[in-house]
């Protein structure tokens, strides 16, 4: 009867498992989360659950909006996803000539933590081919970066995730 | 067979580790109750995780030994085909906490492909606990919301915005805002566990929502953290029920971290309710524990910061620079490169604040805002350091609990005892508080005549919000209040209010509303009424222990009981110790008058 009950409970966790791991990895974009949609009395209410923006697609074992990582976004998509959900301050940071959000890039683009300040000057220095037009998007901009990255002679060397 | 069992690493024979287990008891012990999260309950032991997936005994709730037992068990089954599927690296912290409490050779090492890549990944060494405070102009955030961050060894403390997040909340699957909020109250929706990078929190709470971050980093060893992690991952797979009252939030991070280290005990303590900002004091006050803090300002108080240190011309510059004409270009060339630099930075903040990060922003803001990024990049100036103004901390703020002790005379004398379990009213003292915020929850008054030895209901606030907005000529908000419940011994009342108020220097402030009110009651004639008025009040700060409130209001009613109700009221609070304060309240309600002096405890 143990038995039983052992196998019944390892069929429902099999079971479980087998429908957390059905999903379609849709390219784990976050761009979409960071805008304001709700009204200010919405607002006010939710305070009371302290419901965030996607919550049930950060969910643990899950994975993030679809991607089979365990809810962490792959390193691979690092980068792209830092640059769309940090758009705004980024842009900021790179016209300011560094900041936070601009260490926070250099180090996913394995730049060392002496090339930093060098990869913040270089930013500011090609910020209008960065962002060549009002509606840039963010991936154009990072390509273009990347691109821009390999011409040089320090940052090339020094920035591993080019 | 006996070689392979005496090896450290291998699995022990299975009757001998399940006899062991039994032999030790090891289902009282703290750690597995904390790692199942069970709470005494009156029948017994029951988790408060409620879904089936957690468990894996079919009576694993209510029954930790026959949860231990199903899980040792699962455990001590062959190696499975899909390493990811099976109860070892579903239940990580189980297995590691059952080996190490078992000792060398019951369980084997087992190694996790997707649970060690996460773990990878995420290479936390460290924990903080992060406070989003309230937000502008919304009181009932003044409640506050707690979530975890896991800091990576790598990481230096410019690079945080890359470490990553754990956040309990409701899942909701309802838009509709009033249902949001009743299921919320009402333990409709459950809640879990999720993981997301750490920015992702920053831009929301900083950016969307405007709250101060204060983050808390804890002083938890390298294997607290381990253990921490690992049951995380156990915890994605789990429902609990959300009560926005006492299992929200804030309550369910408390035996997170006690399920990382045992010997903390935070969470032993809440029956009614819990309020964000106690289970931060609970963490400051164990000694040791709180390694350091920092301060994160949010988009808008940077704003006001950076808008500080402009003169009042390069004010309007500021404001004439988001504008569409031309010809303001010309003044600012004239500053010297640095002012322009704060200008400019100023320029973004309020442009970027008047579009309010909504999705459809009309595109002559757009194109403003490049031509002022342009600007500021062409500078090419290094980046201007920013330091912020430190407020006052969170946890430094008075205690949620509010108990008073008084005595007044009206037409006789008589005593008065008052509770609040939350929040904050105006005269109370301001410090770890969002200024000229105000929010009381079930707010109970009792009078007892010593004449007549007759005690009765003398108010029921279930909710009275007063938010202040004061005139400001880059926020614009409107102040606006809404009370519900009973007051003066009358009838039940339903208040909606809106209006202007204005700073007149610190923290003093004036206000004018206009008021909509409804009221219920045997009291009344026809037992109701509903009109409007408006009220003004003036709040100010005499000395640094010292402050007043005065306010003088008038309704008139067009249905049911017509009689107008003219009210004056002068309000004073004296702090006298910390977490002790004094009142003196003499109202005006109609023709009858009363005072009333009280102790008020913060507890």
């Amino acid at each position: 009867m143990k038995r039983g009950a052992l196998l019944a409970a390892a069929a429902v966790l099999v079971a479980s498992a087998v429908a957390y791991a059905k999903q379609n990895d849709a390219g784990c974009g976050v761009g979409s989360l960071i805008f304001k949609d709700n009204e200010p009395v919405q607002q006010i209410l939710a305070a009371t659950t302290n419901g965030t923006f996607g919550n049930q697609t950060f969910g643990i074992t899950t994975g993030t909006l679809g991607c089979d990582s365990g809810g962490l976004i792959k390193t691979s998509k690092a980068q792209e996803n830092f640059v769309t959900a940090n758009w705004r301050d980024l842009s900021k940071e790179i016209a300011a000539g560094g900041g936070e959000y601009v260490d926070s890039l250099a180090s996913l683009m394995g730049c060392s933590k002496a090339a930093t300040p060098d990869f913040a000057r270089f930013a500011q220095s090609r910020y209008e081919v960065l962002f060549p037009a009002r509606d840039t998007a963010p991936q154009a901009m990072l390509k273009t970066l990347r691109k821009e990255m390999a011409k040089d002679a320090t940052l090339a060397t020094s920035c591993s995730l080019l | 067979m006996l070689f392979l069992a005496s090896q450290a690493g291998a699995q022990g024979e299975p009757h001998a580790v399940m006899a062991r287990a039994r032999e030790l008891r090891l289902w009282e012990e703290r750690g597995w109750r904390l790692l199942l999260h069970y709470r005494k309950g009156l029948f017994g032991a029951r988790s408060e995780i409620s879904n089936r997936d957690f468990f894996i005994s079919p009576s694993g709730r209510t029954d930790p030994q026959g949860e231990l037992e199903a899980t040792l068990r699962a455990f001590l089954e062959p190696e499975a085909q899909d390493r990811n599927t099976e109860p070892a690296c579903l239940f990580p912290a189980r297995y590691d906490w059952l080996r190490e409490r078992l000792g060398n050779g019951s369980l084997a090492e087992r190694s996790c492909p997707r649970f060690d890549t996460w773990r990878q990944d995420l290479q936390a060494n460290a924990l903080t606990l992060v406070f989003a405070d309230a937000y502008l102009n919304n009181p009932s955030s003044m409640y506050g919301h707690t979530f975890l961050r896991l800091d990576q060894a790598a990481h230096s403390e410019q690079e945080r915005l890359l470490d990553h997040a754990v956040n309990f909340a409701a899942i909701s699957e309802t838009d509709n805002g009033v249902l949001f909020a009743l299921y919320g109250l009402a333990g409709f929706f459950p809640g879990r566990f999720s993981a997301m990078p750490y920015y992702l929190k920053v831009q929301e709470y900083s950016n969307l929502e405007s709250r101060d971050l204060w983050e808390y980093r804890l002083n938890l060893s390298r294997k607290a953290v381990d253990r921490l992690v690992a049951h995380v991952w156990e915890l994605g797979r789990a429902d609990f029920p959300y009560y926005f009252f006492n299992k929200n939030c804030s309550y369910q991070l408390l035996p997170l971290i006690e399920a990382a280290d045992p010997s903390l005990h935070l969470s032993d303590r809440w029956p009614l309710y819990v309020i964000p900002a106690d289970t931060v004091r609970s963490v400051v006050r164990r000694p040791g524990l709180l390694a350091g803090l920092s301060y994160r300002p949010s988009q808008v108080t940077k704003m006001l910061q950076r808008r500080g240190r402009l003169t009042g011309e390069e004010i309007h510059g500021v404001e004439n620079l988001i504008g569409p004409g031309a010809e303001t270009w010309r003044s600012l060339e004239d500053l010297p490169v640095e002012r322009q630099a704060l200008v400019l930075d100023s320029a973004v903040d309020l442009l970027e604040y008047r579009m309010d990060y909504k999705r459809n922003a009309p595109e002559t803001s757009k194109d403003i805002q490049r031509r002022i990024l342009l600007a500021r990049g062409r500078l090419g100036l290094p980046p201007l350091t920013f330091e912020p103004r430190t407020p006052p901390p969170p946890h430094s703020g008075h205690e949620t609990g509010r108990l008073a002790l008084g005595a007044g005379i009206a037409e006789r004398p008589f005593l008065e005892l008052s509770w609040r379990p939350a929040l904050h009213d105006l005269l109370d003292p301001g410090q770890g508080y969002a200024p000229h915020s105000s929010l009381e929850m079930f707010h109970l008054s009792l009078r007892h005549e010593a004449r007549h030895g007759k005690t009765t209901l003398q108010s029921l606030d279930l909710v009275r919000i007063l938010s202040l907005s004061p005139r400001d000529p880059w926020i614009r908000k409107p102040s606006w209040k809404v009370e519900a419940g009973i007051r003066n011994a009358g009838p039940f009342g339903l208040t909606l209010g809106s209006g202007l108020a204005w700073r007149l220097g610190g923290r003093d402030v004036a206000y004018l509303l206009a008021e909509a009110d409804g009221g219920l009651g045997g009291a009344l004639r026809e037992n109701h009424r509903l009109g409007g008025g408006g009220s003004a009040g003036l709040l100010f700060t005499v000395a640094p222990r010292w402050r007043l409130q005065a306010e003088a209001s008038y309704r008139a009613y067009a249905l049911g009981d017509k009689r107008p109700e003219a009210r004056m009221r002068l309000e004073q609070a004296f702090d006298i110790a910390t977490d002790l304060s004094l009142r003196i309240a003499l109202e005006r309600l109609g023709r009858s008058e009363e005072a009333l002096f009280s102790l008020q405890r913060y507890f």
